[in-house]
Order: C-alpha cells, then sequence, then structure tokens
C-alpha cells in the first residue's frame, strides 16, 4: 500500500496540523548517536578549517551535463574555498577528475572520515551503507552555501535539513545560513516544493 | 558455566596457548569483548568518555571456577566519541592466582574510575549523546587497565575472547551483524532476529533504555506487550503496517518520505503504526539488507519527541513495534512476515491479515491520484467512501477468515500468547 506513497500522501488540510507534525518529525528524526558524532567531528573540522560548501551533482547530471556541471557549480560557489563533493551514487574517478580541474579543494566526505569509523558506514562484507549517505546529507546540509540539483530528492533531503539548522540559527540570533542554492538557476519548478 | 563457555571459543579470538590433553578447564578467563570487531576484550576510546563504575567483581568463591561479573566499565549513555564497554562479561575461575591477580587490579581500577568520575562530575554533564567525556587527563581507565593488563601476557593466565557469534555485544549484534551467521530466515523478522546458536547477548552500544527496549524486542529478546512476562499495558487495536521493498524502495530518501508518508497516516487515522523494516543499503550497491529503524535513526530522540508514543492507546499516533505482532516462541505464526510488513489491499493474500489486524477499517486506501500528492481530505474521503461503499477486495475474503476477523486483533493475540 505505501509503495511510493511518499510522493502521494504529503500534508494535512489543517496548516496548522501539519505545523505541528513537522516540528515533531524535524526534532524526531535524527541520525542515530554514532553517526550525529562522525557528522558533528566533520562539521567542526571543516568549519575549523575556514569553511566549506558543498556541491551536489547526480549521476544523470554527470550523464546529461558532463563537465558543464562544475564548470556552472564554480559561477556559483568560490572555487577557491574546499567545496564538498555531494552525490547520491558513487561518483567515478572520471566524475573527480572534473571536480578538481574546477575547484581548488574538493571534499570527498568517505575520505574525510577516519579508518576508525569505517565500521559504522560498512557491513562486515565491506560494503557501504545508507549510513554514509546519511552522514553526507547532513554534512552537506551544514556547509556555508550548497548548490545542487534541487529537483533530487537526495538534494531535497540535504536542503530539508538545511532548514533545520536556518532555523536553529535564526533562533539563536546566530549567523543564519544561505537557502540552497538550485545548480540550474530554476525557481518555476522549484515553486512551492516541500522539502524531505 | 566455564565449561560450556570454554569448548566454544574459536580460534580468532586472543588466546594464550593451551596444553593438549589438560583435565583441567583449558582457561581461567572468559571474557566477551566489547570491540567493534570482537578482536579484542575492550575498545579503548581515544577519548575514554564518562565512566561508569559497574558491578564491582563479585564471585562465588566456593567453587574452583564461577561467573565473575567485574565492571570494568565507561560509558553508560555514551559521553564520549566511542563508548567502549559498560561491563564486561567475563567468566573465571575464581580461585586461580592469575585471575584473582587481574579482578582485584580491576578492583582497584574500578574504584579509581569512581573517583575520576565525581571529581570530574561537574564537567561531565549531559551525558547522553555525544557530550565531551569528563575523563581526567592520565588516568587510565578500567577498560584501558583490562586492556593493557591482558595484553601484557600475566604469567600462568590462560584467558581468551569469547566468540563473537555466540556471544555478540550490541554493536556486533545490532550496528554491524555478522552477516554470514545472522542470516535472514524464513519464519522470523527478516533479518533482525539473531540465530538459535546466541548464548548471551549485551545489549550495549545502545544510547538508551527505549533504544535497548526495541532493538530487543526486535530480536525477540524482550517479553511482547501484553504477555503475562510484559509490564507494558495491553497493545491498541488498531494498527496501520506498511513495507517497502527491499530492492525497489531502498533508497534513503524512499524510506525517509515513506516513514513521513505513514506517519501523517497513522495520525490521520488514529491508528498505530507498525515500524516496519528498514534498509541499510540500495540494491545497487549489493543486495540489500534489512536493519532495524536505529541502524540509522536516533530511536531515543524519535520517541522522545512525541513522534513516537510508547504509552498505549490514546495517543493518535504511536508505534507498536512489529516483535509485538510476533508469535512467542512454539507458537503458531501470527502471519507469514511478507504479510506483516506489506500491507496491501489490492493483494489478496494479504488481505486477510489486515483484517484481522484492523477491524474497522483494514487498511488506508490508496490515495486518490498516482501523480499529485494527495492531502488529508482526500485521504479522509477515499476512506469514508470506502468504508460506506462496496469493497471489492472482500471478496477474497474466505468465510472462516471473515469470522476470525470478527473477534479483533485483541483476541487472535491472546490466542497466540
Amino acid at each position: 500500500m505505501f509503495e511510493h506513497l511518499y510522493h502521494r500522501f504529503e500534508r494535512f488540510k489543517d496548516g496548522g496540523v501539519q505545523a505541528e507534525f513537522d516540528a515533531r518529525l524535524r526534532a524526531g528524526l535524527r541520525p542515530t548517536p554514532e553517526l550525529q558524532v562522525a557528522i558533528t567531528l566533520l562539521v567542526e573540522a571543516l568549519r575549523g578549517r575556514g569553511g566549506y560548501n558543498c556541491l551536489h551533482v547526480s549521476a544523470a547530471d554527470l550523464e546529461r551535463n558532463g563537465p558543464k556541471v562544475f564548470s556552472r557549480a564554480a559561477r556559483l560557489i568560490s572555487p577557491r574555498r574546499p567545496t564538498l563533493l555531494s552525490a547520491d551514487a558513487a561518483l567515478g574517478a572520471k566524475a573527480r577528475s572534473q571536480m578538481s580541474k574546477h575547484f581548488d579543494h574538493p571534499l570527498y566526505t568517505a575520505e574525510l572520515l577516519p579508518p576508525r569509523q569505517r565500521a559504522l558506514f560498512e557491513d562486515v562484507e565491506g560494503r557501504i551503507t545508507l549510513a554514509l549517505e546519511l552522514v553526507d546529507m547532513h554534512v552537506c546540509a551544514a556547509a556555508q552555501s550548497v548548490v545542487g540539483n534541487l529537483l533530487t530528492p537526495f538534494a531535497q533531503g540535504v536542503c530539508y535539513e538545511r532548514d533545520g539548522l536556518r532555523g536553529v540559527a535564526i533562533a539563536a540570533n546566530a549567523t543564519s545560513l544561505p537557502r540552497c542554492m538550485d545548480l540550474y538557476s530554476r525557481s518555476a519548478e522549484l515553486k512551492g516544493l516541500r522539502w524531505f | 558455566m566455564l565449561q560450556l563457555a570454554a569448548e566454544a571459543p574459536t580460534d580468532s579470538g586472543i588466546a594464550a596457548p593451551v596444553a593438549a590433553g589438560t583435565r583441567t578447564p583449558p582457561y581461567d578467563l572468559l571474557l566477551q569483548s566489547d570491540s567493534r570487531d570482537a578482536m579484542i576484550p575492550c575498545e579503548v576510546a581515544l577519548a575514554e568518555p564518562a565512566a561508569n563504575p559497574g558491578g564491582g567483581g563479585s564471585s562465588d568463591g566456593a567453587g574452583g571456577a564461577g561467573g565473575a561479573g567485574v565492571g570494568v566499565g565507561t560509558a553508560a549513555g555514551g559521553g564520549g566519541a566511542w563508548p567502549c564497554v559498560s561491563s564486561t562479561v567475563m567468566f573465571a575461575r575464581t580461585r586461580a592466582p592469575a585471575v584473582l591477580a587481574v579482578l582485584g587490579r580491576l578492583k582497584e581500577q574500578t574504584a579509581l574510575d569512581a573517583a575520576a568520575l565525581t571529581t570530574t562530575a561537574g564537567a561531565a554533564t549531559g551525558g547522553s549523546g555525544g557530550g565531551a567525556g569528563g575523563w581526567a587527563g592520565g588516568v587510565p581507565s578500567a577498560a584501558q587497565t583490562l586492556t593493557s593488563l591482558l595484553s601484557a601476557a600475566p604469567p600462568g593466565l590462560r584467558w581468551r575472547l569469547l566468540p563473537a557469534s555466540t556471544f555478540p555485544n550490541g554493536f556486533v549484534a545490532f550496528r554491524r551483524p555478522l552477516d554470514a551467521s545472522w542470516s535472514v530466515t524464513a519464519d522470523t523478522h527478516p533479518g533482525t532476529a539473531v540465530p538459535a546458536s546466541v548464548v548471551l547477548l549485551r545489549a550495549d552500544w545502545t544510547p538508551g533504555p527505549a533504544t535497548s527496549r526495541y532493538l530487543l524486542r526486535e530480536v525477540g529478546l524482550w517479553p511482547l506487550d501484553g504477555s503475562s512476562l510484559s509490564t507494558s499495558p495491553p497493545p491498541p487495536t488498531r494498527w496501520l503496517a506498511y513495507g517497502a521493498d527491499g530492492d525497489a524502495d531502498a533508497a534513503l530518501h524512499r524510506q525517509r518520505g515513506s516513514l513521513r508518508a505513514a506517519l501523517m497516516l497513522a495520525q490521520l487515522l488514529k491508528r498505530t503504526l507498525v515500524l516496519p523494516p528498514f534498509w541499510r543499503r540500495t540494491a545497487h550497491d549489493g543486495s540489500s539488507r534489512p536493519c532495524t529503524f536505529a541502524y540509522l535513526f536516533d530511536y531515543e530522540t524519535f520517541a522522545q519527541a512525541s513522534v513516537v508514543r510508547e504509552s498505549y492507546p490514546r495517543t493518535s499516533m504511536t508505534i507498536m513495534r512489529p516483535a509485538a505482532l510476533r508469535p512467542q516462541a512454539g507458537s503458531r505464526p501470527l502471519m507469514s512476515p511478507s504479510c506483516l510488513h506489506h500491507v496491501s489491499i489490492m493483494s489478496p493474500s494479504c488481505l486477510h491479515h489486515v483484517s484481522i489486524m484492523s477491524p474497522g477499517l483494514p487498511v488506508a486506501p490508496r490515495a486518490c491520484s498516482p501523480r499529485k500528492a494527495a492531502a488529508s481530505d482526500q485521504v479522509s474521503h477515499r476512506a469514508r467512501r470506502w468504508l460506506s461503499g462496496r469493497r471489492p477486495e472482500r471478496r477474497h475474503l474466505p468465510g472462516a477468515l471473515l469470522q476470525r476477523r470478527q473477534r479483533g486483533p485483541a483476541a487472535f493475540l491472546a490466542a497466540a500468547a
């Protein structure tokens, strides 16, 4: 019954009920403490080195647009700042090569994690689990600037978490993070889109 | 106990050589590993978290062999980045001098741990979940002491680790299961049941009691709600269950999205949501494997944030662990695992199970539009129409199953218990 339900039922009719539900879900759906520790360590380490941006590209982006994806992203965010490349699928050496051509300091979550933490992200057979994607999403969301294909589910998840961080910053009267930027500068398609 | 455990170890542990043909128990000390790779006794954290003095060294003292529980531990409720042990389970010959020396040394260290904890208690506030541990610099923890004592290979002490396949710690059991032996079986909850060969499982490596209960329920090691052993209130009678296909729907965003939609529907329909199995990786990364909610998300926070209410049944949105629907040992299954977590009004094979679970409204109907997101009023309207109108799906129900449906889930659960 719930197969693909996530894009069939998404809101309550009553806005107040919806807001209350969203607040509870945002507070309640957090990564496990072990993953949260890894996220915190990564974010603090990256911020301690002067901050970082995050670029999300999907495999489909690369397939359709190739290196133009990176050149376009380099016009939206500074290519001189450390930039985390996030993706919902493993990107090959070619993508990393293109990334290196356009960004001076590319970063990859899998390489930033110390070997000691690998047990959290792979099973006994050595295969990566979704825990890495979850950490990647949260680390990307905490970046100074986020650029990505905002019509992809991964980027929407990043933006959802980023909105949460923005809300916390606003509540604490701290410097707020800028909103996510669409790699293709779309507006009509993104209008009214609900992140999750 | 020592005899039983002494036969179990494999060569995977760190073992002192044992003379062949000895008539005495071959090991003086058998320990359950608390490390993530189950290869060392205790994983000493880089930044040692706050100590938990633990149980102290009790021993029977009367026999040659006895069980000695010694708290060597740290990190109840977390604190540091890598909580190491909360208590090390060990089986020891309590009259062996070498064992007594080790236990005595550990007892001293436990007292030091307690003192260190006291002196740093002010700084180590907010212990649960990732706060910096309040370990005094330069003071070795009991975990470090145990590791150093055993790695120094004390003369006359024959010790080894208990095998992780039969004496798993929480990390090996819940976080990184040993896939070879902890495999999916047809008659248990997929991927989350422990093998029958497990002798002792330590419910550590979890952030709190709610998570421990949830995980133990999932592996069938916690009394079912409503059973004679359970102190929980009887479970609610209105359910909502769903399942995700491990091949098609294991992507992270789909798992999150499905959960959100199911929670909304549970709230809208005032039903108890049965948490489904989750998936720890997608099919394109290899075969997907089921896992619990706590593999990716913090169950403790989930429960505390009122998204989950563990008290039944007045809340409109509650969560029931699937284990509560499972039969107890020796009874026949309530329903097949495939139906338990995959409920579809379009699936005749599962329909009667759904009806048994939910005598009023068997399941929430599909939303109206396959393309456009549905709102709550659409779903409510569809539900009312479905309830009052023709229900072609019920034609699939045989007469006997319809009678069982009338009894309701409580009676059915009681009959199976």
